[in-house]
């Protein structure tokens, strides 16, 4: 009879499933790092159409745009956050999918934007902000895009953009392109995503007016 | 007959230890829930609490310590890299055992700074300092050492220093302290354990919170960005600072509600990855009010505190809890769906010009939502 049985060891293994389950590597690269991967094709066509929306909605210079985009791993955010993400009207499963994928980690930002024909000033996102101010004092905030899901056809594409407006806090502005018959991107909602930051300023000690 | 039991045991033994080493032995943290057992022991900040930890996980399921030399049946649990305990645990059902051993993989893969680093090899923590002895009722001789969670829900390790079994067991209280901020002065100016006599017990500062951050501490030991469920001692910690809120004014007792609402329904975070840190004073917050896309309302979702500012909270004493008390009101009016221009807290930092929000700046001549006793 225990010799039909197989041993312990097995039955462990078999129980533990090996190293299956073993959680991943950080996806946070080093905050000076230069991501490895650019972004590219269809990707910066579409992240081209959003900056234009953006710059028609506000005065001043054009968005002021991260170098690196903002992988948006699952374990930063509440989970609401990606809920909400995910009920963008019109938004697409197969989009959606190359949304999680494609921000697992961070990528370069496109080097140059098809067909743009403006010139798109780029910061690290990782600089404290007064540096960023400093060195943009008409920027308006740094945008910082995520990396964009694709729907394989590549007629869809889904961004969440993080702006960094002052020293304290952002907001997120989530974003999705279609791709029209003649081949370009259209914006198809563009929307603020609610997120209110605050200052708390020095605790205990008087502000200097 | 005993030759079929210690094989499988050995066989048992050698696949547990090698899995726990080769699945567990760099990994990240992992959070576990709080129905996982040993939660309560994440703050576990010494390498001698952390073997206490596993050998009270390990007792509660049947295995025992082994003392002296280990035989071919013993399960070898590991606490630090390279480190081990050995334990015997005959007659535990292998599940028990199994989800034992990945419950304290788990706590020890969250600790893993202090352990290898900070305490240098040595067993000792510069984490802890002494606080005063204690008298335990023991109806047996209590352990060496081991760790408890106190009234007042601060995270404590003892040391054995006179049992007495049946009667009173005199122990060493140890007290979590931030490192780098000094800490206060041990009774007695020595820094160790007294010997037994009367219990020292240090006046209760109820202004000064001494260990609410030790999960905001894994967050600065983690990544930028993380995010950290605040648990039920901060909690507390959190509803201390809110007692100092005077209630007179309606916008006052609005704000003092949806704060303490939004701590009752265990929305409040500490960190998330859209928090500055806290160079140049730039300490924040975060409220998520999302807007609905259909409806264009907005609803509550989630809260956000830097931190970093719970060291400053730590340093400046009450003046900082009044500080944090302020910034909570104001949370909790943006819970109530109030929210202001993006550019308003900027200059200065910290004080705001939209109302409702100009009740809560530090100093304000219409300040009348904190006590001023």
């Amino acid at each position: 009879m225990s010799a039909t049985r197989p041993p312990f060891s097995l039955l462990l293994f078999a129980l533990l499933g090996g190293c299956a389950h073993r959680p991943s590597p950080s996806v946070n690269p080093p905050p000076m790092a230069v991501p490895p991967v650019a972004m590219s094709g269809p990707a910066c066509a579409a992240l081209a159409a959003v900056l234009d929306s953006l710059a028609a909605g506000q005065q001043g210079e054009y968005p002021l745009l991260a170098n690196a985009t903002n992988a948006y791993g699952s374990s930063k955010y509440v989970p609401e956050f990606f809920r909400r993400v995910r009920t963008t009207p019109g938004l697409r499963e197969d989009t959606w999918s190359s949304f999680l994928a494609r921000n697992e980690a961070s990528e370069q930002v496109c080097d140059t934007l098809p067909g743009h024909g403006v010139t798109v000033t780029t910061a690290n996102p990782s600089a404290p902000w007064a540096a960023i101010e400093t060195a943009h004092p008409k920027a308006t905030g740094l945008y910082l895009p995520s990396s964009a899901g694709v729907s394989p056809d590549g007629a869809q594409a889904l961004f969440v953009v993080r702006v960094r407006s002052s020293p304290c806090g952002s907001s997120h502005l989530v974003a999705l392109v279609d791709r029209a018959l003649d081949g370009r991107w259209k914006v198809t909602s563009l929307f603020d995503d609610g997120v209110v930051g605050d200052c708390l300023g020095a605790i205990g000690k008087p502000p200097r007016f | 007959m005993i030759s079929r039991l210690v094989g499988p045991r050995l066989a048992a033994t050698v696949a547990l230890t090698c899995w726990l080493a080769a699945c567990w032995g760099e990994t990240l943290p992992v959070v576990p829930t709080l129905a996982d057992p040993g939660y309560r022991s994440l703050t576990v900040q010494d390498e001698a609490s952390l073997g206490v930890t596993a050998t009270g996980m390990m007792t509660a399921i049947g295995c025992r310590p082994v003392t002296g030399r280990p035989d071919s049946t013993a399960v070898a649990i590991p606490l630090l890299p390279g480190k081990f305990r050995m334990y015997s645990c005959r007659s535990v059902a292998r599940g028990a055992l199994l989800t034992t051993a990945k419950a304290i993989a788990a706590v020890t893969a969250r600790n893993p700074v202090w352990a290898s680093a900070l305490s240098g090899g040595a067993g000792g923590s510069p984490y802890y300092e002494y606080d005063h002895t204690e008298c335990f009722w023991q109806a047996a001789t209590p352990p060496e050492y081991g760790q408890r969670i106190n009234e007042e829900g601060d995270f404590e390790v003892f040391v054995r220093v006179d049992p007495v079994p049946g009667m009173c067991a005199w122990v060493a209280i140890f007290r979590y302290v931030v490192p780098g901020d000094g800490g206060s002065p041990a009774p007695g100016g020595t820094g160790g354990p007294s010997l037994p006599g009367t219990p020292i017990v240090p006046p209760p500062d109820p202004m000064v919170p001494d260990s609410i951050w030790t999960a905001a501490d894994e967050c600065d030991h983690l990544v930028t960005g993380c995010l950290v469920k605040l648990d039920e001692r901060q909690g507390r910690y959190f509803q201390k600072a809110l007692a100092l809120v005077e209630t007179t004014h309606p916008v006052c007792r609005a704000a003092l509600d949806a704060m303490r609402g939004a701590l009752a329904a265990g929305k409040v975070y500490i960190g998330n990855v859209d928090i500055a840190d806290g160079e140049n004073n730039d300490h924040s917050a975060l409220t998520d009010v999302p807007i609905d896309k259909t409806t264009g309302r907005r609803s509550f979702v989630s809260m956000h505190f830097d931190q970093d500012a719970y060291r400053l909270v730590k340093e400046r004493g009450k003046a900082g809890m009044e500080a944090f008390a302020r910034l909570m009101l104001h949370e909790g009016m943006h819970a109530l769906l109030y929210v202001h221009p993006r550019a308003d807290g900027r200059s200065p930092p910290g004080y705001y010009s939209t109302p409702p929000f100009d009740l809560f700046n530090p100093g304000s001549s219409v300040n009348g939502c904190l006590r001023t006793s």
